[in-house]
């Protein structure tokens, strides 16, 4: 019986210094843990590295996560200190393992034998039959209801203004926000799901007069449909959609007027010169897989992917030229010298 | 040290001028004339050279942003503030008379550079002209075999500056 530990963006050095300690400490200190890259019960992440703080954001709420760093910036309830020490390690595995069940040998076994065979390093794996987003149950729903009944409604939810939704001008109207840069409450809204919301169908001349009376501003119903997307999904892929289909962009969401981070920004670089499946974009882009699944599903719920079944042999499909990162690690250190002056790191 | 520098080329009056001043810690050094030709129907004042801006990155090192003249005739000076650069945002001007057309001046001008780097395209003041679309500018890429980012802009808007060259930046690394 053991208990399961994956690493998450260590440095290659620190990784290997993990599996020998483990083997160490196992022996010396009569505790059990085994590397496991693909079911593990525990995470390490060095939240130190970009890619590792993405993880941590992503999936800090729903994984047991221990926080790797020079200083426990995050406040997290398991932390390990950088540089990595014997006696810090084994302590913190002890403790872990008081709260946590055993699992038994061939269970390990069998996910190390899942980890050969999965690609790119993807952490996460997901039932799909069983985690995918309806939008129907979500503000997108509504949203996308609303625009094919072709019905103006009003729609109210706890504590926010009335958002008025103008499908015949795919338009809703609600008080001024800065879509690009939503607060937490603002948040909550596009996260909502539809039985929070209070939906009151109204004639168009309602809806005007009313928009006019309270000096409401005008936003793309797409945009609203976009941040429901991205922000209600949490990670789990839009219904009627597969992990394995081959995916390109049609052409970059205009972020000028949506809720972003700077992952999409990347996500939308790869994915319209490129098609892959979604763990090859996670792959490419050393992006979380749930982050490149929000984002996937926002595009298509906007009508901006490009979409079939299995490895592309369309011309109009570049499948075929996916590579490795050709740029230096000269020029990908001075790129992101520049998203770190911008403050978009 | 090696020049590290990033240029704004586009139609007269798309805002390189203000798009870079967004960008810049000093003031932006600029060879603006009044405008005698029919450029003076658009704009008081033109650019006849260059802008010039600067950034200090982490390290210390400067990146420096160009933005060229717009006007056809001082096309000798975009070969000239292209030599080396890391990329190249191009603002086009959505109220003026060809927006299309004036694209695909700069998109012809510059596709060997853009082909073997990237660009980004920002189109500005769509809210006086919103035709031709977004929709439309893609198709016209499409066109012209181009895979590349468009975003509707306000480049007095810092926001939507950084954005476009955070866009720029996500290209050069990702977009392979």
């Amino acid at each position: 019986m053991h208990n399961t530990l994956s690493t998450y963006a260590l440095e290659k050095r620190d990784k290997l210094f993990i599996s020998s300690m483990l083997e160490l400490t196992n022996k010396k200190f009569g505790i059990n843990w085994a590397l496991d890259e693909t079911n593990a019960q525990v995470t390490l992440v060095d939240v130190d590295q970009p890619t590792g703080a993405n993880f941590w954001e992503a999936y800090q709420s729903e994984k047991k996560l221990i926080a790797f760093a020079n200083t426990n910036h995050l406040r997290a309830s398991w932390f390990l200190e950088k540089p990595l020490r014997v006696q810090p390690f084994t302590e913190l595995l002890k403790k872990l393992s008081e709260t946590l069940p055993l699992v038994a040998t061939e269970e390990v076994g069998r996910a190390e034998k899942t980890t050969a065979q999965t690609r790119g390093g993807v952490q996460r794996t997901l039932n799909e039959s069983a985690q995918h987003y309806d939008p129907v149950h979500y503000l997108s729903g509504v949203l996308q209801t609303a625009l094919l009944a072709q019905q103006a409604q009003v729609v109210s939810f706890s504590g926010f203004d009335p958002l008025y939704l103008v499908p015949q001008e795919k338009r809703c109207y609600t008080v001024t926000m800065n879509l690009t840069r939503l607060t937490p409450a603002q948040k909550t809204l596009f996260s909502a799901r539809a039985e929070q919301l209070l939906q009151r169908p109204v004639t168009l001349e309602q809806a005007r007069s009313a928009i006019a009376e309270q000096e409401l501003k005008p936003y793309d119903i797409y945009a609203f449909i976009w941040g429901s997307a991205l922000l209600s999904a949490d990670g789990r892929l839009l219904t009627g959609h597969s992990m394995q289909s081959f995916v390109r962009l049609k052409q970059w969401p205009n972020f000028t007027h949506l809720p972003r981070e700077p992952a999409h920004m990347k996500l939308a670089a790869f994915m319209l010169k490129n098609a892959a499946n979604i763990p090859r974009i996670a792959s490419a882009t050393q992006l979380p897989l749930a982050t490149v699944i929000d984002f996937f599903n926002a595009c298509a719920l906007s009508n901006l992917l490009l979409t079939q079944k299995a490895q592309s042999t369309s011309p109009t499909m570049n499948t075929t030229q996916l590579v490795d990162k050709p740029i230096s690690s000269e020029k990908r250190g001075l790129l992101g010298n520049i998203l770190r002056r911008l403050g978009r790191t | 040290m090696k020049e590290i520098k990033l240029v704004f080329t586009g139609s007269m009056g798309a805002g390189k001028t203000t798009a870079i001043s967004a960008l810049s810690e000093i003031p932006v050094i600029n060879t603006d004339v009044r405008a005698t030709d029919e450029a003076a129907l658009r704009k008081e004042r033109t650019t006849v050279a260059m802008d010039y801006g600067e950034m200090t990155l982490s390290d210390g090192q400067k990146l420096r942003l160009y933005g060229t003249p717009g006007q056809e005739r001082f096309s000798y000076m975009w070969k000239i503030l292209m030599e080396g650069a890391l990329g190249l945002i191009i603002l086009v001007d959505n109220a003026g008379e060809h927006p299309l057309q004036d694209l695909d001046l700069y998109l012809t001008h510059f596709r060997q550079y853009i082909d073997s780097t990237s660009a980004v395209i920002g189109v500005t003041r769509m809210d006086m002209a919103e035709q031709p679309g977004l929709d439309e500018y893609y198709d016209y890429l499409a066109q012209k075999e181009l895979q590349l980012p468009i975003f509707s802009v306000d480049v007095r808007d810092r926001d939507n500056v950084v954005m476009m060259l955070e866009a720029l930046v996500a290209m050069l690394e990702f977009a392979y």
